[in-house]
């Protein structure tokens, strides 16, 4: 069972490629209103561990345990290398539309996805490519609709994989004002190399390569400079 | 009406123009999910796994488009239901599904009764063959399509493009996934008839192609797969008539053509700066 505050507990989970293991015996749970950072070298398995807690892999041992089993949370999600074609015929607004499809399927109307659409395309600078198509959208641009996807449907977990690459640093500041605005009681895991103190302020540290430890937060920039010059 | 009397549109039989027009509402809607989803391949090997559902029907003595439309949903939901650690080895399934298709029908037809192993039909095709049952057919099946997509268009599409954030959003994707498959299974053996087994992915691929050269929005792209799909079947029609050349072999050259000509010709303007 998980408690109220819980979203989602991984018991010894790991995780096979191939048979070689990326990840092994992780114990962890995520609860509401956390700021997670996760933090280690380039091949030491945090997108797997991200994609895990999202669900888009099923764990090769152990398992996940979510608060909502029928799959209701509201997640957000800005991957490090989007998987999407960028040749495919669709603009920025109705991907960002994409972000809330959940809600439509729950009930929602076309005036609040329209409203939500508003706020957070003003909000990414993003009103005037609004109508633009993904393949003529520069990188960071590219970037700013996948914040602006992830956030559409006011997430209640928001995993974020190094969201500031290609980003300006305009824009880079710009989102992690964003992210500092996030409900308190939305969860952020954030995987990357750019912890700057005035960026995140986490709640929790990992440290993952293979396998999961936690950081002492007083530690957590010492790491993440190693991570950053050591091994990136 | 023609020279042997049949009804006539813009000078070729009218049950062969029906035909074309229905079967390129197919074209503009599956085949624009074929290429976006990047499915040609698969498609490829759906429609020549189903030449061994022709042999399997044709020796059982089924109708051959029963035994086609039967191999082609199995290759289908066998594609679609492979799991997604093992998709890696989707391309190698493919294969097998293709040449295993291929070289069980000719192995069935070669012992079949001469009148029906026709082979070179089934491979390629004959649009004067096609009929009012096979008119009805297509009209049936672009109902199918049309209303799968007044249904569930805006999850296809969401599938089409990122599967994985579909997922995130809490939509079926393998179901979905399967949804289109078996609507581009169902294609290409209700397009069996008109270009056979080898010609039909060709037939859903280039009009698609062809219209995202120019067109943006996936409402255009669709609608210019329509117009393409049309225009390049009537004018492979009308050539391979005039020719004397084999209808479903001069649509496709023709289409390959107009994909050819669409690459050389300036792309549609981009956004400035």
């Amino acid at each position: 069972m998980t408690g109220a505050r819980t979203l989602l507990r991984l018991e010894r989970v790991g995780y096979r490629y191939e048979g070689d293991v990326a990840l092994r015996d992780v114990e962890l749970e995520i609860a509401r209103g956390e700021r997670l950072a996760v933090l280690g070298p380039n091949g030491g398995g945090k997108t797997t561990l991200l994609t895990l807690l999202l669900g888009l892999r099923d764990p090769s041992e152990g398992r996940v345990v979510r608060a909502s089993p029928n799959g209701d949370l509201r997640l957000g999600y800005v991957p490090q290398f989007p998987a999407f074609d960028r040749n495919f015929p669709i603009r920025v607004d109705e991907m960002v539309l994409e972000g809330r499809l959940r809600e439509r399927r729950a009930g929602g109307t076309e005036s609040e996805d329209r409203a939500e659409l508003e706020r957070i395309l003003e909000r990414l600078d993003l009103v005037g490519l609004r109508r633009v198509y993904l393949t003529e959208l520069s990188g960071g641009e590219l970037k700013r609709a996948l914040v602006a996807r992830a956030l559409v449907a006011r997430p209640e977990l928001l995993v974020l994989d190094e969201p500031t690459a290609s980003l300006d640093e305009s824009s880079r500041r710009t989102f992690w004002t964003l992210v500092a605005e996030q409900p308190e009681t939305t969860a952020i895991v954030l995987a990357t190399h750019d912890l700057a103190p005035a960026t995140f302020a986490p709640t929790r540290a990992l440290f993952v390569d293979r396998t999961v430890r936690e950081l002492a937060l007083g530690d957590l920039h010492a790491e993440a400079a190693v991570c950053g010059h050591g091994h990136d | 009406m023609t020279e042997s009397g049949v009804p006539a549109l813009f000078g070729l039989p009218a049950v062969q123009v029906v035909a074309v027009a229905l079967a390129s509402l197919l074209c503009g809607f599956v085949g624009t999910f074929v290429v976006l989803r990047r499915l040609v391949a698969l498609g490829g090997g759906i429609a020549h796994a189903a030449f061994g559902g022709i042999g399997i029907a044709v020796v059982v003595g089924f109708e051959p488009r029963f035994g086609a439309a039967a191999v082609a949903v199995g290759a289908a939901a066998l594609l679609a239901g492979l799991p997604r650690e093992r998709s890696d080895r989707q391309d190698a399934l493919i294969g097998v599904l293709w040449a295993v298709g291929m070289a069980l029908g000719m192995v069935l037809l070669a012992g079949a009764p001469a009148g029906d192993s026709d082979v070179e039909g089934y491979l390629f095709g004959d649009i004067a063959t096609v009929d009012r049952a096979d008119v009805v057919t297509l009209a049936a099946l672009v109902a199918i399509v049309l209303v799968v997509h007044a249904r569930f268009g805006r999850e296809l599409v969401a599938t089409a493009f990122d599967p994985e954030h579909a997922r995130l959003q809490g939509l079926p994707v393998r179901g979905l996934t399967l949804l289109g498959l078996l609507l581009v299974a169902l294609s290409l053996v209700a397009l069996l008839e008109m270009v056979g087994v080898v010609l039909a992915i060709a037939l859903l691929a280039i009009p698609p192609l062809v219209a995202l050269r120019w067109l943006r929005g996936l409402p255009a792209v669709v609608a210019g797969a329509i117009v393409v799909a049309a225009a390049m079947s009537l004018a492979g029609l009308a050539l391979g008539a005039s020719a004397g050349w084999p209808a479903g072999p001069t649509i496709v050259l023709v289409g390959g053509a107009a994909l050819v000509l669409s690459r050389l010709a300036p792309a549609r303007a981009t956004r400035a700066g």
